[in-house]
């Protein structure tokens, strides 16, 4: 059953990388444009680091907020979806810096409520393999710590490149390849751990 | 090259999250654009970070960690030299100031006693004045007198001792006479 977690990983290869290799132009209304298909990837993104599904809608509000506001200020190469991405950040560690939260926890609750009529209209087991896949990426990140952890959400989940991820975290080009290394083998391990016992570290 | 590293190695992954983000659909809580646009209006004054996010955020711990160092240098120092300079300098000093003190407080009590207000060649030349004033209260009284310059004269110091041995002398016959 792990392996059907990536059946059907060639079809949606390139949901991430849409966005993230079109060099949109940067302007209010490019962003306007954009908000539809980047704003419930920009909610995912923060949901990840701060771990709280209402704190990520605020933060994703602010996040716009900002964008919207320096957005014709900014140079015409910037790159668009990699900058919001980083205002994201910046406001996730605003955030929770003000709420005290030092470590990540991970709400099944929320998980379990944000999901949609989308996944009734799938099969049986095709929802149960996206639940597992839930589980097992949820808990692979909550053993990352948080930049690395945000490094590989923005790699794998959001599809960056590293050239734009480096710029990003303020890291080196090689730097964030180790860690966005490391942190696939800690999401491999945390898949081994599934393969062989059947839940992941004793999960609720 | 970073493409061919993904395809070779990140497909799985990749795939993983996809369905991680199929599962959690369009979640609620993302707002609406009319409403950020709406905030983004009413908040015209709000700061917007313009540097990029980690390097302020760097440049920030940064300088907290630099300014913590040097409060515990600094602290370092204070200790070190409140542990080092008392007991290093302390005895010595208050060993020489006993000294010099006494000294100085027994010479010039010698001279105040007995030839305050003369000169020193007075004092130098009369024996008495170097030998001290407890040797000699009464004796040296009239020569001292009589050789001391107009306006510079020992009758004080004269008087103190008179006085001071006339009453020792009086309390001891008082304490006599109060005896059985």
């Amino acid at each position: 059953m792990v392996r059907a977690f990536f059946s059907d990983a060639a079809d949606t290869d390139a949901n991430g990388d849409e966005l993230a290799q079109a060099q949109p132009v940067c302007d209010r209304a490019t962003l306007v444009s954009m908000y539809g298909a980047l704003a419930p990837r920009v909610h995912r993104f923060l949901r990840d680091l701060l771990g709280d599904g209402a704190l990520a809608s605020d933060a994703t509000q602010e996040t716009f907020v900002r964008a919207f506001k320096r957005v014709d200020d900014l140079p015409r190469t910037t790159r668009l979806v990699p900058w919001v991405f980083g205002v994201a950040r910046f406001v996730a560690i605003e955030m929770r810096r003000a709420r005290g939260r030092s470590r990540r926890v991970i709400d099944d609750a929320v998980v379990a409520d944000d999901r949609t009529a989308d996944v009734r209209m799938r099969t049986p087991e095709a929802e149960l393999l996206d639940r597992e896949a839930v589980v097992v990426v949820e808990r692979a990140l909550s053993r990352l710590p948080e930049e690395r952890r945000a490094a590989l959400l923005l790699r794998l989940d959001h599809g960056l490149a590293y050239d734009e991820i480096a710029p990003l975290l303020g890291w080196s080009i090689s730097k964030v390849k180790i860690e966005i290394f490391r942190a696939r083998e800690v999401l491999r391990a945390t898949l081994e751990e599934y393969r062989c016992g059947g839940r992941v570290g004793g999960g609720s | 090259m970073s493409a061919t590293f993904r395809e070779v190695d990140e497909t799985m992954e990749r795939g993983l999250f996809d369905r991680r983000a199929r599962a959690m659909g369009a979640q609620g809580g993302v707002p609406s654009l009319e409403a950020v646009l709406r905030a983004t209006n009413d908040e015209a004054s709000v700061a917007v970070p313009v540097r990029a996010p980690r390097e302020e955020s760097r440049e920030r711990s940064g300088a907290r960690a630099r300014a913590w160092s040097g409060v515990a240098l600094a602290a370092a120092c204070v200790i070190a030299v409140m542990k080092t300079v008392p007991h290093a300098g302390a005895p010595a000093t208050i060993a020489a100031d006993v000294a010099g003190d006494a000294g100085v407080s027994i010479a010039s009590g010698a001279t105040s006693d007995t030839c305050e207000g003369t000169e020193e060649n007075a004092c130098g030349i009369d024996p008495t004045c170097a030998s001290g004033a407890v040797v000699a209260p009464v004796a040296p009284v009239a020569p001292i007198a009589a050789a001391a310059p107009e306006g510079r004269t020992c009758d004080a110091p004269i008087a103190t001792f008179e006085s001071s041995s006339t009453l020792s002398c009086d309390r001891d016959e008082a304490n006599r006479s109060q005896m059985p």
